[in-house]
């Protein structure tokens, strides 16, 4: 993985701020604010429907919010030059064609991105799926789609990165394998935004806990201010009741 | 590389490289095959018929057809190309790869386009020099006398297809569902110029007339086809019902495309 010159990463953030989201009758996100940080893992914790998968979808500029702004290094999404190498991101591992080959998979969006064919090979190799490279992604089992989408977003080498629940489907050596490849990205100084309802995943691989109920960030805080012996759990329970 | 020549290139790899391509390109090709079996069939039938009534017999003129069944398919491969990936949930990363939408859904027309460009001349020619060469000097009714140049008409069914692949890709872009914008082609194809067609009165001919699948003959004429469609437009007005057809849709899609959820 390529270190950048200087500290271009310092100002990678993704700042969330006042997000609102409707749908129909129902506030998807209210007021929602936080921000990620570099050289962090930030944790994005809560229950289904609390509006972690719409934020996401907002960051990327995939959804419009009603109200507030999403930036990702003081942009927002959509006015982003080559996004593919600012911001990776895994939403839905099985959001594939699944008639279409995991290298080709990779080649649009290396193209799309006007990226060399050569990082197809790279990030195939980084995210060890050389060997069925040439297969149908139909064929893949989930652990393996979620290798070939982390394999998507690498391939800009972004300084930010978004995971949506990474660790569904992945067997305990792809769980460390993902822990471990977010907290190297941590250490390279990335930003990494990491949803998940997994909270002992999150206690090991975050450096910070956005928990949020309802579209309603309830707490934000570092892991290591929890304190008072409290686990994630615990302080998880306690801020949404 | 501009974004746009990005987002052709990246397209052009996705729309070839899953099998269903393949498959609807051979089914528009099928259609020139199927024509000459349908030559060889009526030739077969009109050598061994005496020659009084030889005069009473008619074949149609076959490359309309073979445009029909290339055009179904290149509809089809317009709208499979967008909603196939609205139904995996693809189109997210299309649209976090490529956040310009615009650029994505015109690069995806223009890929169709072109393809149905290839298929639809492609098969219509086919036809027509097979057809030909198959029936010979046998002088048939409905068929073009050998004064009669058809490269004109034949033009003309080639943008009919594209119309189609255009048409598909605009109305998938619309309702992002496979089988709504089928229904709707299938019923504007199909459906509405048989109902029509039962219906007297002059409104139902001018509803007929301007109908995607009655747009080619009323363009260019050949071997005084005896079209089930009604003759109402002047050939420049029905080169511009086709242009409508092909790109209003579209053009609709590309405006929403930007506002909606994806």
């Amino acid at each position: 993985m390529r270190v950048p010159p200087g500290g271009g990463w310092l100002c990678a953030v993704i700042e969330v701020c006042e997000l609102t989201k409707r749908y129909g009758g129902t506030t998807a996100l209210d007021a929602l604010t936080f921000t990620a940080r570099p050289g962090e893992v930030t944790g994005f914790l809560g229950p289904n429907g609390a509006g972690k998968s719409t934020t996401m979808r907002i960051i990327l500029g995939l959804d419009r919010p009603d109200a507030g702004t999403a930036t990702v290094n003081g942009a927002a999404y959509r006015g982003l030059d080559r996004p593919t190498r600012q911001v990776g991101a895994v939403l839905d591992a099985s959001a594939v064609a699944g008639g279409r080959r995991a290298v080709d998979h990779l080649r649009w969006q290396a193209r799309a991105a006007g990226l060399p064919a050569t990082r197809v090979d790279e990030v195939l190799a980084d995210v060890g799926l050389s060997d069925v490279a040439r297969r149908r992604v139909g064929g893949f089992s989930l652990g393996m789609k979620q290798r070939l989408g982390i394999a998507g977003a690498l391939l800009g080498d972004p300084p930010v990165l978004l995971f949506d629940e990474p660790v569904n489907g992945l067997d305990p050596d792809g769980v460390r394998w993902i822990r471990d490849l977010l907290r190297g990205f941590a250490a390279q100084g990335r930003t990494v935004l990491l949803s998940s309802h997994l909270m002992s995943e999150l206690e090991r691989t975050a450096d910070r806990v956005v928990i949020v109920v309802r579209g309603r960030v309830v707490a934000d805080a570092p892991l290591a201010a929890l304190g008072d012996g409290l686990s994630l759990e615990d302080f998880y329970l306690k801020a949404t009741t | 590389m501009n974004a746009f020549g990005d987002a052709v290139a990246a397209e052009w790899i996705k729309l070839r490289t899953v099998r269903i391509t393949w498959w609807l390109l051979a089914g528009g090709f099928g259609g020139a095959a199927l024509m000459c079996l349908l030559a060889f069939s009526a030739v077969a039938q009109w050598d061994n018929v005496p020659a009084e009534r030889q005069a009473d017999s008619y074949v149609s003129w076959l490359p309309p057809v073979a445009g029909w069944i290339a055009a179904l398919c290149v509809a089809v491969l317009g709208i499979l190309s967008v909603t196939g990936e609205y139904g995996s949930g693809l189109i997210r990363a299309t649209f976090v790869a490529m956040p310009r939408r615009r650029l994505v859904l015109g690069a995806k027309a223009l890929l169709v386009g072109l393809v149905a460009a290839g298929a639809g001349a492609g098969a219509v020619v086919l036809t027509e020099l097979a057809v030909n060469a198959i029936i010979g000097d046998r002088v048939i009714n409905g068929q073009p006398g050998p004064a009669e140049n058809t490269v004109g008409a034949l033009a003309v069914l080639a943008l009919s297809v594209v119309m189609c692949g255009l048409l598909g890709t605009g109305l998938a872009a619309l309702t992002r569902s496979a089988v709504a914008s089928i229904v709707t082609l299938v019923l504007l194809w199909y459906g509405l110029p048989i109902i029509l067609g039962n219906v007297p009165g002059r409104w139902a001919e001018r509803v007929g007339a301007v109908l995607p699948a009655a747009l080619a003959d009323q363009v260019v004429t050949v071997g005084g086809a005896q079209s089930v469609y009604t003759h109402l437009l002047a050939p420049p007005v029905a080169l511009a019902v086709m242009a409508a057809w092909a790109l209003v849709p579209l053009g609709v899609a590309l405006v929403l495309v930007e506002r909606r959820d994806a």
